[in-house]
């Protein structure tokens, strides 16, 4: 409880997800008094970010959505014990992670891909892509798919450990100290779980990296 | 500095950074929101099993699994070892207080004189000690616990399982003495019904007869076949002889005169 409250108030830090937290607890408050409608509300919001982590993590879009659909619905179900304590998304967040953790754990043996389209209006991601090949049209887009999986392959070679703290770190963009109390264990061991996930990441992606 | 990187740059971070993009389309989330609107429904229509409290309390303690466990391992090996002699001597006096119940004259004689002995065998232990003396002073000692007798049982080499049996029948003795005397007599326990004094020590090569004793009788059954002998040693050895003679040996025994090839036989 202390580490989620600990947790709560780091991302609650900056005034932007002070605000939205407080919108959140409006909404949690509604739906606590009996306005069940009130949660697609809070649904709507998060259910992107919460997806795309839980995507990143087991590369099956058709998991991820089961997943994401399940957290939405513990979080319903247990709305009434959340006391505002930390935020609504980082409660929320918790629930997912451990969900997608249980789940990745019993299927450790099964691993199917089902990717997304890589959305290449981003533009982060279109400079990258810019930067690996000058190819334009059908080979692009043939290019792109195969950075894709070979990404993906590369991302389930990690443990779930390791691949949990790259996703969070990298991917959703969390800190280090938000990590630990997510994952409950110290600083020192996501930054080493971090280099040494990203030591494997370096040699599986070789051909791709140019410095 | 991911911002700073030339066109011939690229990271492991930039190449994560691709994963970002990868987002459904909008048809998908339509799709999700239907089937979550089911799954809600199901939620709040469903209700939730009498035991969810427990899982709830249960994922709490998670954290004290260990310390709870070894706890509970180390009290219930505790509660073993304590209890392990105790139902044991209980059933013994039970069983042993019922038989004295149900034969108060038979068994206090009995007690008394063995009692009287118990003292003597604590003092020197002996291996020639009959078992019968000791499951009887057993159970004299679970039916009138004087202190004195008390301190007798522990030196008891016989289990528990042995004391019961002979507890046992010696209610069987007190209630109906016919039928214990029929079970002693079949089962080879008659020593154990009806103590007796214990009897000399035998050397048991004494008991063993000398080889030529049998050589000498099956010999001497050969030389004497028509004699029967009351000796178990030599029976069998008339039996075999009378068997290896034939039929018309013995027709002829039978017969007064008998003729052959060249000789005329009269038997008076």
């Amino acid at each position: 409880m202390d580490a989620l409250k600990s947790l709560g108030k780091t991302m609650v830090s900056s005034p932007e997800r002070q605000q939205e937290a407080d919108s959140d607890w409006d909404i949690v408050q509604r739906v606590q008094a009996g306005d069940v409608a009130a949660f697609d509300e809070l649904s709507i919001r998060y259910r992107g970010r919460v997806y795309g982590m839980i995507y990143n993590m087991t590369s099956n879009r058709e998991d991820a959505a089961d997943l994401t659909q399940d957290a939405l619905i513990k979080a319903f179900q247990s709305i009434n014990r959340f006391q505002g304590q930390s935020s609504f998304f980082t409660w929320l967040y918790r629930i997912a992670v451990n969900s997608t953790l249980t789940h990745l754990r019993k299927n450790r043996l099964r691993t199917f891909f089902s990717l997304e389209k890589v959305n290449e209006d981003d533009r982060q991601s279109a400079e990258v892509i810019e930067a690996l090949t000058d190819n334009t049209g059908a080979e692009r887009d043939t290019f792109v798919k195969e950075l894709q999986e070979k990404l993906n392959e590369a991302m389930q070679k990690l443990s779930i450990r390791h691949r949990t703290v790259v996703t969070l770190f990298e991917i959703d963009g969390l800190g280090h100290q938000e990590i630990a109390e997510i994952m409950n264990c110290s600083v020192g061991t996501v930054r080493s779980r971090l280099h040494y996930a990203k030591q494997i990441l370096q040699a599986e992606l070789q051909p791709y990296i140019r410095k | 500095m991911r911002n700073d990187r030339t066109k011939s740059q690229v990271t492991v971070e930039d190449l994560l950074s691709l994963k970002r993009a990868e987002r459904p389309d909008a048809e998908f989330w339509h799709q999700f929101e239907r089937e979550m609107r089911v799954k809600q429904l199901a939620a709040i229509v469903e209700p939730r099993p009498w035991w969810a409290p427990f899982i709830r309390i249960g994922s709490r303690m998670a954290r004290f699994q260990l310390p709870v466990g070894a706890t509970a391992i180390l009290a219930l090996t505790f509660l073993t070892v304590r209890e392990y002699r105790l139902p044991e001597a209980t059933d013994t006096q039970f069983i042993a207080e019922k038989a004295v119940a149900a034969a108060p004259g038979n068994m206090t004689e009995v007690a008394t004189t063995n009692v009287v002995e118990a003292p003597a065998q604590e003092t020197r232990v002996e291996n020639s000690v009959s078992k019968s003396e000791m499951i009887v002073a057993s159970n004299v000692v679970a039916a009138e616990p004087t202190p004195s007798e008390i301190e007798v049982q522990p030196e008891s080499v016989y289990s528990p399982a042995d004391e019961a049996i002979a507890a046992n029948l010696a209610a069987v003795r007190a209630k109906t003495p016919e039928l214990a005397r029929l079970i002693a007599r079949v089962s080879g326990v008659e020593e154990i019904i009806n103590p007796r004094a214990p009897s000399k020590v035998v050397d048991p090569l004494v008991r063993v007869k000398a080889p030529s004793t049998s050589r000498t009788s099956r010999l001497l059954a050969n030389a004497l076949p028509a004699t029967y002998s009351g000796n178990r040693e030599t029976r069998g050895s008339v039996t075999r002889v009378e068997r290896g003679l034939t039929e018309d040996r013995v027709y002829d025994s039978i017969s007064r005169i008998g003729v052959k090839a060249d000789r005329l036989a009269i038997s008076f």
